[in-house]
């Protein structure tokens, strides 16, 4: 079931590069969280 | 008067003429006949087998004091011909509406018996003469006789693998043993009957499988999106006889290939979906561009922070 639905995202570049985008937008909204934490604290 | 008799005279003499020359022209002989066999006679060592001949008469003329002999035949093969001999070879005729009048011959048969061991392939040779004229008209005529030996070869199907699920349009193969249970090597013949419209690699296989061997045989079987039903008929002779086994399978239905379809259904879903990934695509973008400043202030701030304290101590030494 995943693997169909990752092989068809790699079947088309636009939800590639979706997927690849929504990723590091994670990825920075947890490091940027963490950061605010931690200015906070001090 | 004498013109009239002259010409009825005349007449007479080309007609005679016109015949007598016909007659003596003639294809047919006064005395010739043909002798009718099977061309070819199937025999097992140890058997008796019977040959119907038979003897037309074509020439003018009965034949009389008619003989028979058989020659090519071995020593050791006891053989009769009956009758052997014919007082008369007569014309007899008969009558139907598809032929008209014809021509009956008499008949005769040779009676063959072989020796156990016996083997091989005979020309025969049967001579018909007749002796009461002077010319002694005789004529041959040949058959052949092959000797061969029964196969005593049994065979049985064992060991019938075919997968449960087949896939729509992918090939699939199905596997059998075949044994040989006789007293003999045999040749057998296998087919396996499919769907119409399905694909296989071989309609027939021919195997020859030693006394108590075992030979494995494998075909490769495409099918369509079609279900159907294999069978396996295999055919082969046993003594003067042809036995058939035929094995059913079960009833397969080919199944749609399980992941391609969903990659593709997926791939449809997405491609609907193709405007708003771009929208997505965007906001994602712009969340990364608004995090990434705010990490690069986070940093500036703290780069200050470090600064400062460095920047106090100084003052306070001055």
């Amino acid at each position: 079931m995943l693997t169909d639905l990752l092989s068809a995202i790699a079947k088309d570049p636009i939800a590639a590069l979706t997927v690849v985008l929504a990723f590091i937008a994670v990825v920075l909204t947890l490091v940027r969280m963490y950061l605010s934490k931690k200015q906070k604290k001090k | 008067m004498m013109m009239k008799l002259k010409i009825v005279f005349l007449a007479s003499f080309i007609l005679f003429l016109a015949f007598f020359t016909g007659f003596t022209t003639s294809v047919r002989k006064f005395r010739e006949f043909v002798i009718g066999l099977p061309e070819e006679i199937f025999v097992s060592p140890g058997d008796e087998v019977i040959i119907n001949g038979t003897i037309l008469n074509t020439g003018w003329w009965w034949l009389h004091d008619f003989n028979l002999t058989v020659t090519g035949l071995p020593k050791d093969y006891n053989y009769t011909v009956e009758p052997k001999w014919f007082e008369h070879v007569r014309i007899l005729r008969e009558w139907n509406p598809q032929q008209g009048v014809y021509r009956v011959p008499e008949k005769f048969s040779i009676i063959i018996k072989t020796p156990e061991n016996a083997s091989g392939i005979y020309l025969i040779n049967v001579t018909g003469q007749e002796f009461q004229s002077w010319k002694r008209v005789s004529n041959s005529s040949l058959f052949i006789l092959r000797v061969k030996a029964h196969s005593l070869a049994n065979f049985t199907i064992t060991d019938i693998v075919v997968p449960e699920t087949v896939v729509e349009f992918t090939p699939f193969n199905i596997s059998f043993s075949v044994n040989n249970t006789g007293l003999t090597a045999g040749q057998i013949n296998i087919s396996v009957e499919i769907p119409e419209d399905w694909n296989i690699s071989e309609k027939t296989k021919s195997l020859t499988v030693e006394a108590g061997g075992s030979l494995p045989v494998e075909f490769e079987i495409t099918p369509t999106n079609t279900s159907g039903q294999i069978v396996i008929f295999a055919e082969y002779p046993y003594r003067e006889t042809i036995l058939n086994i035929t094995k059913v399978g079960p009833i397969l239905i080919p199944v749609a290939m399980p992941t391609e379809e969903a990659v593709t259904d997926y791939l449809a879903v997405i491609k609907e979906l193709s405007p708003y990934m771009i929208i997505l695509s965007l906001v994602f973008l712009a969340i990364i561009v608004w995090n990434l400043w705010g990490i690069y202030k986070f940093r500036a701030a703290r780069k200050k922070e470090e600064k400062m304290p460095k920047k106090a101590a100084e003052s306070f030494v001055s």
